[in-house]
């Protein structure tokens, strides 16, 4: 792995300088969306069909 | 970091992928099964609700693993990236940060609300269900972090066997929730025997997934280090 020093709070400090705001917030909806569709999405037709699904990883809201 | 990220997409897409075809193969059936054994057994019948053909659903809970697979890579690589020099475990770090993803997502949530059998039926509305799974992952995260915090910081100054100790002691902290945690699952849908085998299916695909996602990102983040793209100075790293 990589032998570098730095710490979390670099790390934290090189994305934030790296990656602008606009990026960042799209990427975080992208990932609330799939994540709540898969998850939590009561319309039935789409909650019906991930029915196996939310059994099988354990998600107890179905 | 964005290298970080395609390590973890492709991790998960693989580890996905795995798992869509066990949900496919697996889980689609068992839970077919153990839905027809409930509804021969009571006068809730869980199968009658449903709106779309079994068919539909094994496919759309396929293509869901698969999913599920790809949003824990991407989310894995991006934490990863982020907490790497805080983590122990020199080669280890992967598997480590597996394990606490695994304890948060998972493990945390099911102390209070325990993987549903087919055939049970939740106590509680999902109006209150959805803010409690959340408010546990990130108790379950909480939990992680000071685990293995703790351990990094007793086993520099007390040695290794007092930072498991301390490691240990959220864990143990957590695993008391479970204990005291009330019952939010009803019905009789499936002998408890049964019950139990499923959650054991249930916690262990969700281990393996996990796992999966480890070793495929190990793999392909030793593959950018070797190359050199994985560069240690953040200036020689693009933002593509």
């Amino acid at each position: 792995m990589s032998t570098n020093t730095d710490t979390v709070a670099d790390r934290f400090a090189t994305a934030g300088a790296q990656i602008d705001p606009i990026t960042a917030l799209t990427a975080l909806a992208l990932v609330a969306a799939l994540g709540f569709t898969l998850l939590f999405m009561q319309e039935p037709l789409a909650h019906d069909a991930l029915h196996d699904f939310r059994h099988g990883a354990g998600i107890i809201c179905h | 970091m964005i290298d970080r990220l395609r390590s973890g997409v492709t991790a998960g897409a693989l580890a996905g992928l795995a798992y869509g075809l066990f949900t496919w193969l697996v889980v689609s059936p068992v839970v077919r099964h153990l839905e027809h054994l409930a509804s021969h057994g009571g006068d809730h019948g869980h199968d009658v609700a449903h709106t779309v053909g079994e068919t539909t659903t094994a496919v759309v809970s396929a293509g869901g693993g698969v999913l599920w697979g790809i949003l824990l890579g991407a989310a894995f690589g991006v934490a990863y990236h982020l907490f790497e020099p805080g983590l122990p475990g020199g080669e280890l770090k992967p598997y480590v940060f597996a394990g606490a993803g695994f304890l948060a997502v998972s493990v945390a949530p099911w102390t209070v609300l325990p993987p549903a059998t087919p055939g049970t039926e939740p106590l509680y509305g999902s109006t209150l269900r959805v803010p409690l799974y959340l408010g546990l992952v990130v108790v379950g995260g909480l939990v992680a972090a000071t685990s293995i915090f703790g351990y990094t910081r007793m086993s520099r100054t007390r040695g290794r066997g007092m930072g498991v100790f301390v490691a240990l002691l959220p864990l143990v902290a957590l695993g008391l929730l479970s204990i005291i945690a009330p019952p939010t699952l009803t019905g009789d849908g499936a002998s408890a025997g049964l019950s139990a085998a499923f959650r054991w299916l249930v916690g262990f695909s969700q281990a393996g997934l996990w796992a999966l996602i480890a070793v495929v990102f190990r793999r392909f983040d030793r593959e950018f280090d070797r190359r050199g793209t994985n560069s240690p100075t953040p200036t020689a790293r693009g933002t593509d």
